[in-house]
């Protein structure tokens, strides 16, 4: 009886722990890491080379896994030019290295998808690179009034007075450096402020002229012990919002119809009134007016450019994740995404709500700020940077943008693993890039 | 004998402190760099073949003073160009016995720093390569500013941030003077130092250094008296120093040898600017 109670016991005991095992192999717990590593430095390859790449990957699931890993090669607007498969197999809590290789592609920028498809396990790991990046050639739209129009809008910025007011901010100022808050007026007699802060001791201050991102409002930059920064809000921005306030999320959508009442109309004059801020006023607050840098990120970064190109009273330029770059193809681009990326998603509502405002109509409008257009006119040397998984400013886009430069002293640095925002090396290498342009010692 | 223990250690000590101005950064694509400095050194006793000390005697002493001036280039963001010359006066008394002081310019050298490899760009490993030029003759004035050969210098050079804001300054080097008994010589130095606040205006560092000569042939001639061909010092100096603005900063160093074998043993302290521009 004891016998038969001991194996009744054992059975139920087995019934009872098998459903449990059973589950535990239907539905196995564990996680998968997915280490990729370029073949190239910063994904930058040649178009004569092969596009590589190492996957280091990691189990740690109980389980076998078996599957395959597939690699697709597309190009920016998702067609697919090259795909391949290989079998994966991994053991318990195994690992595995697996080399891709992909044939040399001509010049551009590809989307690299690695797809693991295993028993247990489905993801893809999305990477970008950039082939031959100085050889891509894209479009130009530019209308053949284009510099009459902003020579006008220059000649008629001319006849604001700017009513220049600087204050000196006690609170945040320091013992290192001097805060200022300056108020001027712009185009159509708009006023905008900036932040001017300057190093207490010395004098003769090279500039890093900082114009904003996307409703970003500029702050006093008081980190910089080499320089005298002047950050401008220009209007619509931060402090500069009296008489021009938009929404914020249609900012870049007044008067869109109208190129000459739109927003950046003002606002590209305002950063040439900026900079005519720093001119007239430099040797009062210890700046050396013979050594300025325009320099700004995203809606700063055409910012930037645009002052450069407009006023060769800039030595030097900077910026980074270029927004509007190209906007032809950032907008073909940005809608090609399964969600239309930002800011094309707000111009893509715009025209389906204005039917008559037609996508030809509001392209060609924007040639007339395009940075591509201007961008040819800097003579001075120009770093830029940008995030190879950028979607706000597509990487070829800022390319095409950048083969336009005419001046050979150019550059770029790529943040491979970046979407719209740079790593801490190219933050490190702009610094001495701005001592070495402006003069700085190091 | 001890009149050339004394003098050839400064010598040693001059073209030390001339060449360590700017460490191992790049100075950076056009930009320069200007130092000048005056050095004061004294010494009395010295540490004799088998590096026991030994001690001068009353009335034995050796005073020297040297105005140096330092100055770099930066070619391109990796390639500096450097150079540098000194003039010095100093007085030998042995006991009783006053000899003539002396004053001229001593050796100038000219080199090339170059940047191998950095790391985040916040520590650099440089190579850099000097000629060391006399500009004074041993054989016709009697002058004993150096070795009055012509020498070159090769070393690598690591410097950059240590811990927080704290850096350091590691060289070593070889230096060979172009004369049939040499000597060969192996140069050496660790700096760490750090800033003291946050803008760096105020900063405080140690180094320890010293050169390791050899010779195969161990003769002083008479032509040549001040030649140390075999023997050893270690020197450590702290420095402070201080930043009026980016371009000009003052520094202080004090010095003493503190190990050593056929040398002087001494001490001093150099005062020097730096102009960046």
């Amino acid at each position: 009886m004891l016998r038969i109670s001991i194996i009744l016991g054992a059975i139920l005991a087995f019934a009872g722990i098998s459903p449990a095992l059973a589950q535990e192999e239907a539905d196995p717990k564990g996680e998968i890491f997915i280490d990729t590593k370029s073949g190239n430095k910063n994904a930058v390859y040649t178009d004569q080379s092969s596009i590589t790449y190492k996957l280091a990957v990691k189990s740690t699931y109980n389980v076998k896994q078996e599957g395959k890993l597939t690699y697709d090669l597309l190009t920016d607007d998702w067609k697919k030019v090259y795909t391949k498969s290989v079998s994966v197999r991994l053991g318990k809590k195994g690992s595995g290295t697996y080399h891709v290789r992909i044939p040399h592609q001509a010049a551009g920028v590809y989307r690299v998808h690695f797809s693991f498809n295993l028993t247990y396990y489905d993801d893809t790991v999305k990477r970008v690179v950039a082939v031959s990046p100085e050889k891509i050639k894209t479009e130009s739209f530019m209308p053949a009034d284009f510099s009459e129009f902003w020579s006008k809008s220059k000649d008629q910025l001319a006849k604001v007075a700017p009513d220049y007011k600087v204050t000196e901010d006690n609170k945040q100022s320091t013992k290192d450096v001097t805060v200022y808050k300056v108020e001027m007026r712009s185009w159509n007699n708009v006023p905008i402020r900036g932040w001017l802060s300057v190093p207490t001791e010395g004098k003769n201050w090279p500039v890093i002229y900082k114009l904003p991102g996307y409703n970003i409002a500029m702050k006093p930059e008081i980190d910089k012990p080499d320089f005298a920064v002047f950050t401008l809000d220009v209007r619509g921005n931060g402090m500069s919002r009296d008489i021009v306030a938009p929404d914020p999320d249609r900012y870049n959508l007044t008067n869109v119809e109208n190129r000459d009442l739109y927003i950046y109309h003002g606002v590209y004059m305002d950063c040439l009134r900026g900079l005519d801020f720093i001119m007239a006023k430099g040797a009062d607050y210890k700046m050396n007016t013979s050594r300025v840098c325009a320099y700004g990120g995203s809606q700063g970064a055409t910012l930037a450019i645009v002052t450069a190109a407009l006023d060769k009273r800039i030595t030097a330029c900077t910026f980074e994740l270029p927004l509007y770059a190209d906007m032809h193809d950032a907008y073909r681009i940005g809608t090609s995404f399964p969600k239309t990326t930002w800011p094309m998603n707000r111009f893509q509502e715009y025209l389906k709500l204005h039917r008559t405002y037609t996508q030809q109509r509001f392209l060609s409008m924007w040639d007339y700020y395009d940075p591509q257009n201007f961008i040819s006119r800097i003579k001075v040397p120009v770093l830029m940077g940008i995030g190879l998984l950028d979607e706000f400013c597509p990487p070829r886009c800022s390319f095409g943008m950048y083969n336009k430069l005419t001046t050979d002293q150019k550059e770029y640095v790529v943040a491979p693993d970046k979407a719209h925002e740079m790593n801490f090396d190219y933050f490190m290498f702009q610094l001495l890039w701005f001592k070495e342009s402006l003069r700085a010692p190091n | 004998m001890k009149k050339t223990y004394l003098l050839s250690v400064f010598t040693l000590l001059m073209i030390s402190c001339v060449t360590r101005v700017y460490a191992g950064w790049p100075i950076g694509k056009y930009r320069h760099i200007f130092t000048p400095s005056f050095t004061y050194y004294t010494s009395k006793n010295q540490w004799d073949r088998q590096g026991k000390k030994v001690d001068g005697g009353s009335g034995t002493r050796f005073n020297a003073y040297s105005i140096g001036l330092f100055g770099g280039v930066g070619l391109s963001r990796r390639l500096d160009l450097l150079a540098s010359i000194n003039l010095t006066s100093q007085s030998s008394r042995i006991g009783s016995d006053k000899l003539p002081a002396t004053t001229g310019l001593g050796d100038a050298t000219l080199g090339l720093s170059y940047n191998l490899a950095h790391w985040k760009y916040k520590r650099f490993l440089s190579v850099q390569g000097t000629v060391i030029a006399p500009l004074y003759t041993v054989k016709n004035t009697g002058n004993t500013f150096g070795y009055g050969v012509l020498g070159a210098e090769g070393k690598l050079m690591y410097s950059g941030q240590l811990v927080g804001m704290s850096y350091i300054n590691l060289e070593g080097g070889f230096r060979r003077y172009f004369d049939e008994k040499g000597p060969n010589q192996i140069v050496y130095s660790l700096t760490v130092g750090s800033p003291l606040d946050s803008r760096k205006k105020n900063q405080l560092s140690v180094d320890v250094g010293g050169v390791s000569s050899k010779s195969a042939n161990e003769t002083i001639t008479p032509v040549n008296p001040n030649l140390v061909y075999d023997g050893y010092y270690i020197k450590g100096s702290l420095n402070y120093g201080h930043k009026f603005t980016n371009k000009v900063s003052l520094f202080g160093s004090v010095f003493t040898t503190l190990a050593g074998r056929n040398a002087a043993q001494g001490s001093g302290f150099v005062i020097f600017g730096i102009y960046k521009f």
